[in-house]
């Protein structure tokens, strides 16, 4: 198998993940697609609209490859994978902020049809719809509390802002979600 | 959720609680064909190992390169083409005399449909969706298995479709191996020339890139690899170099030797961009009219009746 990389060994012991850690391509691949979905899923939460998903879940996935070396099995895998893509997204965002956007009126799409009547797919996508109509800071704060599961202190952490100016953004959020709903879905 | 700071102003409305939830079931992101998603990872692996601060070439591109590189990428066009398309290549391969080579590129192919894809760009889309990704394809016999067969009934040995009574039996595979080789080689160069133009493109030298697509265009015509190697040259031309006349020249090229090839949708959605830039909106009109027409089930289906109604194009 071709390595992916020489660095040091191993230290967890889980199957898959070790042989990645090892440099061993295929299991890094398996590994991979095992959190390509859950990857994807994250970071449309975290990012308005699905021109960009592709590339910044590309991004997240190279960095999980980069610091593979560094897991230690101290949480569970998908949750790792989660910080590092929350990390990424957040970063990514904040640079095509500051960039300008070009027109990407053609830009094509990857993706299989979606059958309408998917309860749980449909269900998502009216979601996402909501938060496209946050600020993003808002929104990023109601991703990381109520998607991803940190507690107001850790947000606030992760962010680095005060932990009430966390609790604050969460409450606006939420008026704002509220009065979305009632309005109807965006 | 809500952890050790429960309270109302920060609680989640109850009808979004079943929507903001994360595993992985489908959504919010759009679900991902097979082919791209083997592409998406085959990509990150590839930029892993690329040294930082290097442009990286997009997620829909990688896609696209995936359905056409040789491994993952041959499978997926065999499983698009059909199995006639995949006779037809036999055949051509017979009478060329790189059956071998083509069986053994097939033959590798399939077996890593699991997902090899190099991740590196030649391309501007997927090709057509698929239920399923992972369908076996039985490989028609080669000429020389063929020929083999008979030619061992007929008390002379048949290679590559030559009749040759000469050699012992080491000799006789020592040939066929070095014809192999040979025969292997220009649809090997093509593919590592696909992937330094991507690794050119991901660098940011577009201009380098577009010299390696057209040297994997020129080393294998006809090939997969320079039906992918033109369409990703398009792309490129378009997108990066401001030169919408080569994209149109490509694309058109692309549509031509392969009418049906894995690509076809998203070379005529390109064909139909470089058309918008260079002002022909009867080139553009046509272009995305052949899309709806022929690939009616593609996810550019509805943006080019959205386009076509833009231009006033009832359907």
């Amino acid at each position: 198998m071709e390595a992916l990389s020489t660095r040091a060994p191993a230290r967890f012991a889980d199957g898959p993940i070790a042989a990645a850690q090892a440099g061993d391509r295929a299991a890094t691949e398996a590994v991979l697609l095992s959190v390509l979905t859950r990857v994807r899923n994250l970071v449309r939460y975290l990012l308005r609209g699905d021109a960009e998903v592709d590339d910044v879940a590309q991004l997240v996935l190279c960095e999980v490859v980069r610091s593979l070396p560094s897991f230690r099995g101290d949480a569970p895998f998908p949750a790792w994978v989660d910080r590092i893509a929350v990390r990424v997204a957040l970063r990514a965002a904040r640079e095509r902020r500051t960039a300008a956007r070009k027109h990407v009126e053609y830009l094509p799409e990857l993706h299989a049809h979606a059958r309408a009547d998917d309860g749980v797919y449909g269900a998502r996508r009216d979601a996402v719809r909501c938060l496209d109509a946050l600020p993003s800071e808002q929104r990023t704060a109601v991703v990381l509390h109520h998607v991803v599961g940190l507690s107001v202190p850790e947000l606030a952490e992760e962010l680095g802002i005060p932990f009430e100016t966390a609790r604050s953004r969460l409450r606006l959020a939420m008026e704002k979600l509220r009065s979305t709903l009632k309005a109807g879905t965006p | 959720m809500t952890y050790g700071d429960s309270s109302d102003d920060t609680e989640l409305p109850g009808a979004l609680r079943a929507g903001l939830t994360l595993d992985d079931a489908r959504g919010p992101a759009r679900p991902l064909t097979d082919e791209a998603a083997r592409a998406l990872v085959g990509s990150a692996i590839a930029d892993a190992r690329a040294p930082r601060r290097t442009r990286r070439v997009p997620a829909w591109a990688a896609a696209a390169a995936a359905v056409l590189c040789v491994g993952t990428g041959a499978s997926a066009a065999l499983l698009y083409a059909g199995r006639a398309r995949v006779a037809e290549e036999a055949e051509r391969g017979a009478s060329s005399g790189t059956d071998t080579a083509h069986r053994t590129v097939t033959a590798n192919a399939t077996r890593t449909t699991s997902g090899t894809g190099t991740g590196s760009a030649s391309g501007t889309g997927t090709g057509p969706e698929t239920a399923n990704g992972t369908d076996a394809v039985t490989l028609p016999k080669t000429a020389h298995e063929t020929g083999a067969e008979t030619g061992i009934a007929n008390g002379t040995e048949r290679v590559h479709g030559v009749a040759s009574a000469r050699g012992t039996a080491a000799a006789r595979r020592g040939r066929e191996r070095g014809r192999a080789r040979v025969a292997v080689a220009e649809p090997d160069v093509a593919r590592d020339l696909l992937a330094q133009a991507n690794a050119e493109r991901a660098r940011g030298a577009f201009r380098e890139a577009r010299a390696l697509y057209a040297q994997a265009a020129e080393r294998a015509p006809g090939s997969l690899s320079a039906y992918a190697a033109d369409v990703a040259a398009a792309s490129l031309a378009l997108e990066h170099l401001g030169d919408a006349r080569e994209a149109a020249r490509l694309y058109a090229r692309a549509l031509a030797e392969r009418p049906d090839g894995p690509l076809d949708a998203e070379a005529r959605w390109g064909a139909a961009r470089a058309a918008a830039r260079l002002g022909d909106t009867t080139g553009e009109r046509t272009a995305l009219r052949a899309l709806v027409k022929t690939h009616p089930a593609s996810a550019l289906a509805p943006r080019a009746e959205a386009r076509l109604e833009a231009l006033g194009d009832a359907p």
